[in-house]
C-alpha cells in the first residue's frame, strides 16, 4: 500500500504559498501517482475539518479517521476510493 | 552603463519584428486610435480643469467624470452612478474594496475574510495586509482542476465571524467563469451581513453583469483590461455599504479615493466601454473562434501540451493558456517576441519574481508545468491572420526550445 503524508501546519503565506494552495497542488499531484492512503497534517483555522473531507473526496479519497493533535491542530487519515 | 543604457541595448539588439501580434492583453494593452481621440481633448481643450472646482473647464471635466459613470452603470443594470467610485487602477479599486471596508469594520463585525485560493494579488495581499495590521484572519477557499469553487465547500467556510468574501467572476489567468449568482446565495444564507466583493476586471466587458440580479454588494473593473487606457479603475459600491479611505489627501468628485480624477483617462475608459457594448455578442462570438482556433491549433500543432483551465463555456472567450512542457515559459515569451509575438509567462505579478503562478499551483499543476504556462488575450483587434501567423511561428519556436532544455 502506497501512503504519503503531507503536513500544511507550518506552509508560509506569501503571493505563491499557502496550506490551500499546496492543498490542492499536492492532491492533483497523489491522484495521478495511485497513491492508496493520504495523511495530512493541518489547522481547521486554515481549512475546515468539513471542507477537507470535501475537497479530499474531489480527488477520489475518503476520510476514515480524523485526529486532535496536541498542538490543536488535527491529524486526517483518508484512503482511495475503490 | 546606466539601466536606460541597458535597455536600450536590449531593444537594439531584438530589432523590429516584420510583423508585430500583442496577446499580453493582461498586463497591458495597446490603446486604439478612436479611444487615443477620445482622449486628447481633455489634455489641453477642453475639461483639463479639476472636476470639482467651479469653472468651465472644472466643469467639462465634471461632465465626463459622470457621463463615464453613468455609462458605466448602464452596462452593468444600474440606474444609479453615484455607486461608481473612480480609483487610478482596478489594484487600487480592489485595495478600496478590501481595506475601505475593514478599517471602517474593524470592530463588532467579525473578524473573518474568505477570498478564494486564486485570486488577483491585488485582492490577497491587501487582505493579509488588514489580517496583520487590524487583526482579522484570511482564509482560502481551494478550488478544483479547473478553477472552480465548490459552492458546497465554500459554505463550509462561511459563518457569523465572516465579514467579507471576496472572489472573483472571471479568473484572470485561467479564464474559468465562476457561477457567481450560486457563490453569492451560498455566502449570504449563511451568513447575511457578511459582504460579497468581486474582481470582475477580467469579467467586465467579456460576460453580461448585472450587479443588482446578482446581488453583488462591492465589484471591481479595470479600464486596460478592455483597450482603454491604463491609470483608471472603478469600484460599484451597494448603497448604504461604508467604507473608510485607506488613502488619505485632498478630496475631489470621489470622497473615498483622494487626488485629482484623470479626467483625460477616464474620457478614455468611456470610449473603450462604448466599442466593448456594442455589437457584445457578436464581438464576443468573434473573439471566441479567434481564441478557439489559437488553443486548438496548439494542440493541434504542438505535443505535449496542457491547457489549463476549462475547454467549455465556462471559459472566457479572450483567454488561452497553454502549458509548454519541457520548455521554460520565459525563454518561450523572448522567443516569440523575437518573432514579434509578445506573450507572458505565468501570471504578472508572479513572473518577475521567476515564481510559479499561485493559480497554476493552486489548480493542481506541477512547478515545471506552471513554470512552461504561455498566457494568451485576444480581443477584438485581433484578426486570423494573426492568430495563423502565431500558429506558424509557435510550433518552431517550441521545438528550438525543447532541443536546448535540460528539462528532457
Amino acid at each position: 500500500m502506497k501512503s504519503r503524508e503531507i503536513d500544511l501546519r507550518y506552509v508560509s503565506v506569501s503571493c505563491t504559498s499557502h496550506p490551500v494552495i499546496k492543498l490542492g497542488h499536492a492532491l492533483a499531484g497523489l491522484a495521478s501517482e495511485n497513491i492508496d492512503e493520504i495523511r495530512i497534517l493541518f489547522r481547521s483555522d486554515d481549512i475546515p475539518e468539513g471542507a477537507m473531507k470535501l475537497f479530499l473526496s474531489k480527488y477520489g479519497y475518503v476520510v476514515e479517521d480524523v485526529k486532535k493533535i496536541d498542538d490543536g491542530s488535527s491529524l486526517v487519515i483518508a484512503r482511495k476510493r475503490t | 552603463m546606466s539601466m536606460s543604457q541597458k535597455v536600450k541595448e536590449l531593444i537594439d539588439a531584438h530589432g523590429k519584428p516584420h510583423r508585430e501580434v500583442y496577446f499580453d492583453l493582461e498586463n497591458s494593452g495597446f490603446v486604439p486610435k478612436e479611444v487615443v481621440d477620445a482622449m486628447i481633448p481633455y489634455f489641453n481643450q477642453k475639461g483639463y480643469g479639476h472636476p470639482s472646482i467651479t469653472h468651465r473647464v472644472g466643469w467639462e471635466a465634471l461632465e465626463v467624470v459622470y457621463e463615464t459613470k453613468e455609462l458605466i452603470a448602464k452596462t452593468i443594470g444600474l440606474n444609479e452612478p453615484e455607486n461608481i467610485v473612480f480609483t487610478h487602477s482596478g489594484t487600487e479599486a480592489n485595495n478600496l474594496a478590501i481595506l475601505g471596508y475593514l478599517l471602517k469594520n474593524k470592530e463588532n463585525k467579525g473578524k473573518k475574510i474568505v477570498l478564494s485560493s486564486i485570486e488577483h494579488l491585488s485582492v490577497i495581499f491587501p487582505a493579509q495586509f488588514a489580517s496583520d495590521l487590524l487583526g482579522f484572519k484570511t482564509v482560502l477557499v481551494p478550488v478544483d482542476r479547473e478553477g472552480f469553487i465548490d459552492p458546497e465547500i465554500l459554505k463550509l467556510y462561511i459563518d457569523k465571524d465572516t465579514v467579507l468574501v471576496s472572489i472573483q467572476m472571471v479568473n484572470h489567468e485561467i479564464g474559468t467563469i465562476q457561477k457567481i449568482k450560486e457563490l453569492i446565495d451560498v455566502v449570504k444564507s449563511a451568513n447575511p451581513k457578511a459582504i460579497f466583493h468581486t474582481d470582475a476586471a477580467d469579467a467586465y466587458g467579456w460576460i453580461p453583469i448585472d450587479v443588482e440580479k446578482l446581488g453583488i454588494d462591492m465589484m471591481t473593473i479595470s479600464s486596460h483590461k478592455i483597450h482603454g487606457p491604463r491609470g483608471v479603475g472603478a469600484l460599484y459600491i451597494r448603497k448604504g455599504i461604508e467604507l473608510e479611505p485607506p488613502l488619505k489627501g485632498q478630496l475631489s468628485v470621489e470622497k473615498l479615493w483622494p487626488g485629482v480624477e484623470n479626467v483625460p483617462l477616464i474620457a478614455g475608459f468611456k470610449k473603450a466601454i462604448e466599442i466593448m457594448f456594442s455589437d457584445f455578442s457578436y464581438r464576443i462570438d468573434y473573439v471566441k473562434n479567434l481564441r478557439d482556433r489559437l488553443m486548438y491549433g496548439i494542440l493541434d500543432k504542438v505535443p505535449n501540451v496542457l491547457v489549463n483551465g476549462p475547454l467549455n463555456e465556462m471559459r472566457v472567450a479572450n483567454n488561452a493558456n497553454i502549458s509548454f512542457l519541457y520548455v521554460e515559459g520565459e525563454a518561450l515569451t523572448v522567443e516569440l517576441s523575437l518573432n514579434g509575438i509578445y506573450v507572458s509567462s505565468g501570471s504578472a505579478c508572479s513572473s518577475r519574481v521567476l515564481e510559479p503562478s499561485h493559480v497554476l499551483l493552486a489548480i493542481g499543476r506541477k512547478h515545471e508545468e506552471a513554470h512552461g504556462s504561455i498566457l494568451f488575450k485576444l480581443s477584438h483587434y485581433h484578426s486570423k491572420e494573426d492568430v495563423e501567423y502565431t500558429l506558424n511561428v509557435i510550433p518552431n519556436a517550441v521545438e528550438r526550445l525543447r532541443k536546448i532544455s535540460s528539462w528532457r
